[in-house]
């Protein structure tokens, strides 16, 4: 499997704070890469380096080879990365459809085959019946739906997921977590952000943990959880202590 | 309301208003249609930019003194016609839409809208005090014989219906195209959450230019066609703010972003504010303005989608 998303050394500051201390990491095509670590290790700001929403002070972004550093986002967006967002930003005055359907106009000008783009995407999300209500009126997990659904509608090859399940009850992160995997088989690559390190695990081929701004591990799921310098991240040093003595 | 009601309903409307001066002939029937279709077609252009897109202009006059001074000066220096003058009319409005736009869609929303606000008045004021364009006196247009190419004329008002009457069907033609179409579903997401939009690769800077452009070549066709129907414009009965003012009330209170809004707008204003000038003469002055206020007010509280809200409900849709 080749690498189609590589970061390298990437570091971004935010005045006299560093947000990401050069970071490097990699996802090949077709893999879920879990990116996770405890509030304000730098996970989304990590995020919107590579969607462009954030201007990189030192290193670089390369996307199945190209150099796309610094691009703006609707151009990251065409080179085939789709996000979404932490906060949900679904287009509220818009059906559900339309909504879709504004990511589909990416790849044709075409309105019919736009909307014949959208239909599907929303038959495979499982938000088919729901295509004719405003977007406003739907329920979080929906509108989170709503925005996986728009952004795949783009057609990318990546797909950048920015705390899909915050927010989301236990049935609600289930049915979320069984979608990932869904979209994950179709040979979509992955990166998801959360902090919650269970619901990641049993999705990802490969875990990348961050903290304070850095990289502490990038591993196999297995490997990651026993790594003391992640429980200690997690946890605190008492407790990583403590747990390296037993 | 079915597909068919609809083009009932549209064919009937559209009959009634091509045989409207058939029935009633008198000028003062035919002017108050004019301008409720000047002010339709007004607020139509100002709602692909502000209601459509979500760019909020208080400056939009600008378009439409340009649109009447461009057509105005070629008349008047090289008496060349107003239908020609209008190409040029339209072309440096755009412009100066695209050299406004560009720093100001930078800005945050409100401050978009004092930006645009403030442009219009240096404008305004600017036209005052050139001497060239007639300053503070304005320009007469020279009479001319009565005939289409001339855009005048003398003995019936009946021409500049059916002209602009053909102008407002173009552009809802057009409007409703672009609802439909890409464009418009750009220029949608732009209005709902521009950083969600580019997330899916809509270039936003670019789109809301177009948004301007558009808008502004509208508004200034309705200028073009306001110089030739009475012959005399000055400053600030082209670049006044309260015009500005009036094509956003008049799309917020029939229903921004919708199609037949700003046209509903046109409908229940215009006729408020002549009426009320009518009936209260000079000590009334001002009363047009607080009904639309009131108006406003009781909208934004009862139907914040705007008086289409009343015929489109949205539940159960």
């Amino acid at each position: 499997m080749g690498e189609i998303l590589k970061v390298d050394n990437l570091t971004k500051r935010f005045d006299g704070l560093l947000a990401n201390d050069r970071i490097s990491l990699t996802v090949s095509e077709g893999e879920v890469v879990g990116l996770i670590g405890p509030n304000g290790a730098g996970k989304t700001t990590l995020f919107n380096c590579i969607a462009g929403y954030h201007s990189v002070n030192q290193g670089n972004v390369f996307f199945k080879g190209k150099n796309i550093t610094n691009l703006a986002p609707e151009r990251v967006c065409r080179e085939g990365i789709a996000r979404t967002f932490q906060l949900v930003k679904v287009f509220n005055e818009m059906t559900v459809l339309e909504n879709v359907m504004t990511g589909a106009f990416l790849r044709t000008r075409n309105r019919r085959r736009a909307e014949d783009k959208a239909l599907e995407v929303l038959e495979f999300i499982g938000l088919y019946d729901k295509r004719t209500l405003w977007a406003e009126t739907l329920t979080l997990p929906d509108k989170k739906m709503v925005e996986v659904a728009r952004a795949l509608a783009s057609e990318p090859t990546l797909l950048l997921l920015d705390e899909a399940l915050a927010g989301l009850s236990g049935a609600e992160v289930n049915q979320a977590v069984e979608l990932i995997s869904k979209v994950a088989k179709k040979g979509m690559a992955l990166l998801v952000v959360e902090h919650v390190m269970e619901v990641v695990m049993p999705i990802s081929d490969k875990v990348v943990v961050l903290d304070h701004g850095a990289k502490v591990a990038e591993d196999k799921p297995e490997a990651v959880t026993n790594d003391p310098r992640v429980i200690e991240a997690y946890l605190g040093m008492k407790y990583a202590a403590k747990h390296r003595t037993n | 309301m079915t597909r068919q009601w609809k083009y009932i309903l549209g064919g009937a409307a559209l009959l009634l208003t091509v045989l409207f001066p058939a029935v009633f002939n008198s000028p003062g029937a035919l002017h108050l249609m004019i301008l409720i279709y000047l002010y339709a077609l007004l607020g139509m252009g100002w709602n692909i930019l502000g209601g459509l897109t979500g760019q909020v202009s208080l400056g939009h006059a600008v378009y439409f003194g340009i649109g009447a001074y461009v057509t105005s000066m070629l008349l008047v220096t090289f008496g060349i016609s107003p239908w020609l003058g209008m190409i040029p009319g339209v072309a440096v409005s755009v412009i100066i839409s695209l050299i406004v736009g560009y720093p100001c869609f930078r800005l945050d929303k409100h401050y978009f809208v004092i930006a645009t606000l403030c442009v219009g008045e240096i404008i305004h004021i600017i036209f005052l005090n050139w001497e060239a364009v007639g300053g503070a006196i304005g320009i007469w247009l020279p009479i001319m014989d009565t005939s289409f190419s001339n855009f005048q004329f003398h003995k019936t008002k009946v021409p500049y219906y059916y002209i602009i009457l053909s102008f407002l069907l173009i552009v809802i033609f057009l409007t409703a195209w672009i609802q439909r179409s890409r464009l418009g579903f750009y220029f949608r997401a732009i209005r709902e959450d521009q950083d969600a939009a580019r997330s899916l690769g809509i270039n936003a800077a670019f789109y809301k230019m177009v948004a301007m452009g558009i808008s502004a070549a509208i508004t200034s066709i309705a200028g073009t066609f306001y110089a030739q129907y009475l012959l005399f414009i000055d400053p600030p009965s082209v670049f006044a703010l309260i015009l500005s003012v009036q094509m956003c009330l008049l799309a917020v209170l029939g229903g921004k972003s919708s199609l037949w809004g700003p046209i509903i707008g046109a409908f229940i204003l215009i006729p408020l504010s002549e009426y009320s000038r009518e009936f209260l003469g000079g000590s009334g002055q001002g009363i047009d303005l607080m009904v639309y206020g009131a108006l406003i007010m009781a909208i934004a509280a009862f139907q914040p989608r705007g008086l289409i809200g009343l015929l489109q409900p949205r539940k159960g849709k």
